[in-house]
This record gives C-alpha cells, sequence and structure tokens, in this order.
C-alpha cells in the first residue's frame, strides 16, 4: 500500500495489507479469482451505500435473496450482528454451502479491516487487483465439526478458530490479525505498548465492538 | 481485556466510557481516541480527519496508527464471530450486565 499523506505507515503493516489486497485476487478453497474479486466489489459498494444512508439487504428481517453470495456480502459487509441460524439455512438451500460461506467471511472481514485502517490514516482505498486465473484450491479441513458454532470449526468454536474450516482463511486471519494488533502470542502481554499501550488499544477494540453490536 | 490489562498493569480506567462517549475512560487520550474510532467505525468522513488531527496532537502519529489499525482488526473480528456464531464466554456475561447490555439469546453461553 502507499500512501501520499497523512501518518507513516510501518512496512509490516504496509505488507499484511498488500496481502489482503492480493487475497481478493487469486483463487480461494472454494472460489476462483474473478469470484473473489467480485465479493470484494459488492463489500467496498455494500459499505460504500451503507455509509451514504442506504443499503441492500441490511434489514435484521431481511432473507436471503438469489445464490446467497451478495446477500452474504452485503450482510457481513453492513450488519453482520443480524445473521442468524435461520439464514445460514436459507444459504445452504440456496447452494452456498459452509466452505464457502467462510470462505466469503473471511475475505470481506479482512477487506474491511484494511479499507477502516486506510479511511482512519487518510489514506485513499488501495485498488483491487485484478483476478488470477486458477481453479479453487479445495483445501478444506477435513476434520472440523460442529462444535458450538453455527459454521464447523476445528475444536470449540473461539476467536482465535473461527475460520478454522478453510485453513488458508485461518491463516490470513491471522496474519492480518497480528500485523494490526497483536499476534496471539503477544496478546499474554497486557503491558504491550505498539504506539498505544495494551489498555488504549483495548479501549479502542471494545468501542469497535460496541458499534458494530458485537460483544467479542 | 481493558479491564484485565488495566488492572494487572496498575492504570486507571472507567469501562463506562465504552457505552458512554460523553464518559472519560480514565486513559491518556481517551476522549481523543473515543472521537477517532468513533469516526473510523462509522465510516464518518465530516468528523475523521479532525478526529485524526485531535489523536496526532494529543497522542502522536503512532498512536493514530494504531488506532486506525486496531479499530480495522476488530472490525474484522466482530464480522467473523458474529458470523460464524462464536458465543459470549461467561466472563463476557458479566462485564456486560455491569455495562447495561444484553446479551442477545442466540450468543448465550452454553
Amino acid at each position: 500500500m502507499t500512501t501520499d499523506s497523512g501518518p507513516a505507515v510501518a512496512a509490516d503493516e504496509a505488507a499484511a495489507v498488500d496481502r489482503v489486497l492480493s487475497s481478493t485476487a487469486t483463487p480461494g478453497a472454494t472460489l476462483t479469482g474473478a469470484e473473489r474479486h467480485q465479493v470484494a466489489l459488492w463489500s467496498r459498494r455494500a459499505m460504500a451505500d451503507a455509509s451514504n444512508g442506504c443499503s441492500i439487504t441490511a434489514s435484521p428481517d431481511g432473507e436471503v435473496t438469489g445464490d446467497g453470495r451478495e446477500w452474504l456480502v452485503d450482510r457481513v459487509t453492513t450488519a453482520a450482528a443480524t445473521i442468524r441460524p435461520t439464514h445460514i439455512d436459507q444459504l445452504d438451500d440456496a447452494g452456498l454451502d459452509a466452505p464457502t460461506y467462510v470462505e466469503i467471511v473471511g475475505l470481506v472481514a479482512r477487506l474491511q479491516a484494511v479499507d477502516t485502517f486506510c479511511f482512519a490514516i487518510g489514506a485513499e482505498l488501495p485498488e483491487l487487483p485484478a483476478p488470477i486465473d486458477g481453479p479453487p484450491t479445495g483445501i478444506v479441513a477435513d476434520n472440523a465439526g460442529l462444535l458450538g458454532g453455527w459454521i464447523p470449526t476445528v475444536g470449540p468454536a473461539s476467536p482465535p478458530n473461527a475460520l478454522t474450516l478453510l485453513p488458508d482463511e485461518h491463516e490470513a486471519m491471522h496474519d492480518l490479525h497480528g500485523a494490526l494488533y497483536l499476534s496471539v502470542e503477544g496478546m499474554a502481554d497486557l503491558d504491550a505498548d505498539r504506539g498505544l499501550h495494551r489498555t488504549q488499544m483495548e479501549f479502542v477494540a471494545a468501542r469497535t465492538s460496541l458499534l458494530n453490536e458485537c460483544f467479542f | 481485556m481493558l479491564r484485565v490489562s488495566a488492572e494487572r498493569t496498575d492504570r486507571t480506567h472507567d469501562l463506562r466510557a465504552i457505552v458512554d462517549p460523553m464518559a472519560d475512560p480514565l486513559l491518556p487520550a481517551g476522549a481523543e481516541l473515543t472521537a477517532f474510532t468513533d469516526a473510523a467505525v462509522l465510516r464518518d468522513a465530516h468528523e475523521m480527519p479532525s478526529a485524526r488531527t485531535a489523536l496526532l496532537d494529543a497522542a502522536g502519529e503512532a498512536a493514530v496508527i494504531r488506532a486506525a489499525a486496531v479499530a480495522g482488526n476488530f472490525q474484522m473480528m466482530n464480522r467473523l464471530l458474529d458470523a460464524i456464531g462464536v458465543r459470549v464466554h461467561r466472563g463476557g456475561m458479566t462485564i456486560a450486565a455491569q455495562l447495561g447490555l444484553t446479551v442477545p439469546p442466540h450468543l448465550l453461553p452454553r
């Protein structure tokens, strides 16, 4: 990523942002590069619409439409707290299975993290790279199960393993988590200081969660 | 984690500021962090520049970068957890009650 104005971004954070952007163009476990690129375009449009006071499907009672992909992107982008198990059943009926669900959720969540970061520091939203040809990898964990969440996970559903159904999405989430906030190992350091002290970071985290109506 | 990190490092804090933006979080640059986080998460293009400048003046460039990064990270984590249906842990229930928040039934711990 590049910034022409505003605060200077460290190399490791800029590299992490670039990896997220690249991942919008490369084949994933179930989606082609072109399909992932489309997901990213939908997500940016949904956020822009929501920021302008209009949204496609953000009504809490809105039911899944079409093949569910665009609906899911819009919902995760603008109103993730309104997702319920009934929606996942409707998506499954529409042909959107758990691996594709996890792939879309992971991709949208990381893109919104990057876009929020860029918006907040005053940088232009980076352009999305052109999609890369190639088939989906098909890499899905074969030892995942419904262990407390709505979607299969490897081990009990919890923040660190939310995306473990797809190993590549799981690793990408931790890569960005470590660059922007703290690594899983680094979270043990309650006196950490990365420009903000840990207490200040946790305040930002808590306030963000409140605004998103998330209880994490 | 805010309470735990503040208590373990002997720092003042007030959890009420999480739910009340008018309350003082009792942290360095607390009011500026509140305004910055709100503008970033709500994508408030009108408020973002002044909130960024205020945080820059109060805490410096590194603080602006980290606040933006942490807000971004939790934009990701909130979406993941809500979409996967990860339930609130029991310790989270206690804090929610202290802050007057009602955890919806689908996220209650089993």
